[in-house]
């Protein structure tokens, strides 16, 4: 089952696409590049544009950030990660189940705390806490201290390439600030720039000779830092890739409590835990006019919206099938038709006037096959449909609110109804569809919201060698509507919604019967 | 037709479902269990709560699918369980196996999804096929969840549309079956 998914998606064009093709005769160009093409569920509809728009055609701004582990809202900007207690697993992602124990057996009295995957074998334990403090800053110092060589050498390095670089510029442009550049290599500045004796060696380059500093020497950096790196232990850490391919060997073999080999690579629990991600609510307004499309409640765990002009609420939707719950026949043979039925429904509590219209020929870019033709008839181009009764309480506002073309006979309602549908069951009964169609010649079938108008699909040209053909099926849809209460109160400034668009259905692959 | 139990707040029951301890389920209506699924009430609770499986309106849960309330602890020589909710216009598909404290209301739980013990789902979310919730993990509203952890898990933003659509879908489902 495609849950959610609708059988048309709505081509959204921007305002540069539309200038593109304006003036362009082919229709089918505008169709098939003009723009994208979009699901209804990820729509907005824009009330002072009157234009489906999708997001990416909007600007969001971060209503909320929140951490869906520990339930905190975090106010402050920069804040990505969850600050308090929540950690999940480095290797899976999953979260962690905390464990704490009271230490007493060495100098330092306080807490261990465990940590172990729900999913996976990953656990981490650490060291004695003696203060309290959040669990995020407790592996965040830990990892300060495992790391304080690493990043003393990358502080270090940093910031003699800065003092480099900004020597070099002076000597290009010619500034002569010669006592300037001095004092970023003087040796005082340079000690409170805490560089130590880590990186005695570029220090000592720095000192040497300002006119060195000045004449940059690429090949030279880089044998420079090479030899800063030889000497450095930490880079004597394996990968990162290294110690997870490991780890996941470890899982595999039983245990991760194997005793470490001197040189091996670290043991998992070396690895540190990670603060959970946040997770944001976002508001989106329209790109072009500023209108406000989605406004969440600022609560994290609530699903209510203060503002939501969503298009599935207020378009038309639409879907191909065929009779009684079924697909509509998959097999095409060359000056045959074949029928299938468009089912279109309101969404809205009041009515709905629809113009439809589609391309006569299909060629081109619609059919998989170039050189193909398929001819589509509409019988009909203008519907009204009535509004739809307030979400059905009880079934049988429900069953009423549901296309025949919909209803199967599963259940006792489903089939009570069907039956009651004694004109769809006439035409049900007749045995050639086509003659059905010739009947009405306008709206098959039509509820309180609903109606369901014949498609004739005709295969009117294509070559022998073809055995396949994909079809995608264009609709054009004009629709005005009365606004409804809800959005009167919005404060809207027009008393109607008057709107066109393109929409397109993949009626996907037809098997060409060879039976001419 | 003679396969259901139809009861008088409108639930379907299939004959061929397996329904364990039901004096400790309590199905508020409107709810369809397909056949081969699981109900396993019967278990062993840790904790005041009396009733191990609530679900609410407009469920619907698919052909072999199995709700077992979510392993707690050990109590000695058996393993305790916690209750599991399960709110309002839900939809479960097919095989799906849920172990989840608390599933909220309009969530989509497509084919073949295993939820792991006390994993938490709010509402309007949708599992994508194949899911595997690992245990304890919470799901915050308007997610869509994909993938295996430590292979391809994902939790990525769901468009607001999806609760009128989710909503929707279960009551057709319910008297469509």
């Amino acid at each position: 089952m495609n849950w959610g998914s609708s059988d048309f998606k709505v081509l959204c064009s921007s305002e540069e696409n539309v200038r593109q093709f304006t003036g362009e005769t082919s229709t089918d160009n505008f169709i098939t590049k003009g723009g994208a093409w979009r699901e209804l569920a990820e729509l907005f509809f824009c009330p002072e544009c009157h234009e489906c728009k999708s997001y990416d055609q909007c600007q969001f701004s971060v209503e909320s950030k929140f951490c869906s582990g520990c339930f905190s809202v975090f106010e402050k900007k920069n804040v990505t990660k969850c600050t308090k207690n929540c950690v999940i697993c480095p290797m899976c992602g999953c979260t962690l189940a905390i464990n704490a124990k009271d230490d007493n057996s060495g100098d330092k009295k306080g807490k261990v705390f465990t940590m172990s995957c729900t999913f996976c074998s990953y656990a981490y334990k650490t060291d004695i806490v003696i203060k309290p403090a959040f669990l995020t800053k407790i592996i965040r110092q830990t990892n300060d201290d495992q790391n304080s060589d690493h990043l003393q050498f990358i502080d270090t390095v940093s910031r003699a390439l800065e003092v480099e670089i900004e020597a070099v510029k002076k000597a290009k442009y010619g500034d002569d600030r010669k006592s300037e550049v001095a004092t970023f290599v003087d040796p005082n500045t340079l000690k409170t720039m805490g560089l130590s004796t880590a990186s005695g060696a570029l220090v000592q380059e720095n000192q040497d000779g300002l006119e060195r500093l000045l004449s940059f020497n690429e090949k030279e950096d880089i044998e420079l830092v090479r030899t800063q790196m030889s000497k450095t232990s930490m880079f004597d850490c394996p990968s990162r890739d290294a110690v997870i391919s490991q780890a996941y060997s470890v899982f595999r073999t039983g245990s991760c409590s194997g005793k470490e080999k001197p040189g091996a690579i670290p043991k998992v629990s070396h690895i540190l835990p990670l603060a959970k991600k946040l997770h944001t609510r976002l508001s989106y307004r329209c790109d072009q006019c500023k209108s406000i499309l989605a406004l969440p409640d600022k609560n994290p765990f609530s699903t209510k919206y203060k503002i939501k002009w969503n298009a599935i609420d207020i378009l038309p939707r639409l879907s191909l099938s065929g009779r009684n719950h079924g697909d509509y026949p998959k097999e095409i043979t060359l000056n045959h038709s074949v029928n299938v039925l468009l089912t279109i429904e309101n969404p809205l509590s009041v009515p709905l006037h629809l113009t439809l219209a589609t391309i006569p020929t299909l060629d081109g870019g619609f059919l998989s096959n170039h050189e193909s033709s398929v001819q589509i008839t509409l019988p009909i181009a203008k519907v009204t449909l009535g509004g739809k009764e307030t979400d059905g309480k009880d079934e049988t506002s429900v069953i009423k609110s549901i296309p025949t073309p919909f209803l199967t006979e599963k259940t006792k309602i489903s089939k009570t109804e069907l039956a009651l549908r004694s004109d769809y069951q006439t035409i049900a009964a007749s045995k050639d569809i086509d003659s059905s169609f010739d009947l009405y010649d306008s709206l098959y079938e039509s509820g309180d919201n609903w109606c369901v108008i014949p498609l004739n699909i005709l295969l009117s040209r294509v070559p022998e060698y073809v055995r396949e053909l994909n079809i995608m099926l264009p609709l054009h849809l004009c629709v005005e509507s009365d606004l409804t209460d809800v959005h009167k109160f919005s404060g809207l400034h027009d008393s109607k919604l008057n709107y066109k668009y393109w929409t397109i259905s993949d009626m996907g692959t037809f098997v060409i019967n060879s039976k001419k | 037709m003679t396969d259901w139990i139809e009861t008088s707040t409108g639930n379907r029951i299939s004959r061929k479902a397996e329904i364990t301890g039901s004096d400790r389920i309590l199905i508020r209506g409107n709810c369809t269990i397909s056949e081969d699924v699981k109900l396993q009430g019967d278990v062993p609770l840790g904790g005041s709560s009396k009733g191990s499986i609530t679900i609410g309106k407009y469920c619907y849960f698919g052909k072999g699918s199995v709700v077992v309330p979510p392993r707690i602890g050990d109590g000695g020589e058996e393993t305790l369980h916690g209750p599991v909710e399960i709110g309002s216009y839900n939809i479960v598909g097919e095989r799906c196996k849920i172990r989840s404290a608390s599933i909220g209301s309009r969530v989509l739980i497509e084919e073949d999804c295993t939820l792991g013990d006390l994993s938490i789902i709010y509402d309007c979310c949708v599992i994508r096929r194949g899911t595997v919730v690992p245990p304890r993990m919470i799901i915050p509203p308007y997610s869509d969840v994909s993938g295996v952890p430590g292979e391809n898990f994902l939790v990525e933003e769901l468009p607001n549309s999806y609760k009128h659509i989710l909503q929707t879908d279960a009551k057709r489902l319910h008297v469509l079956g």
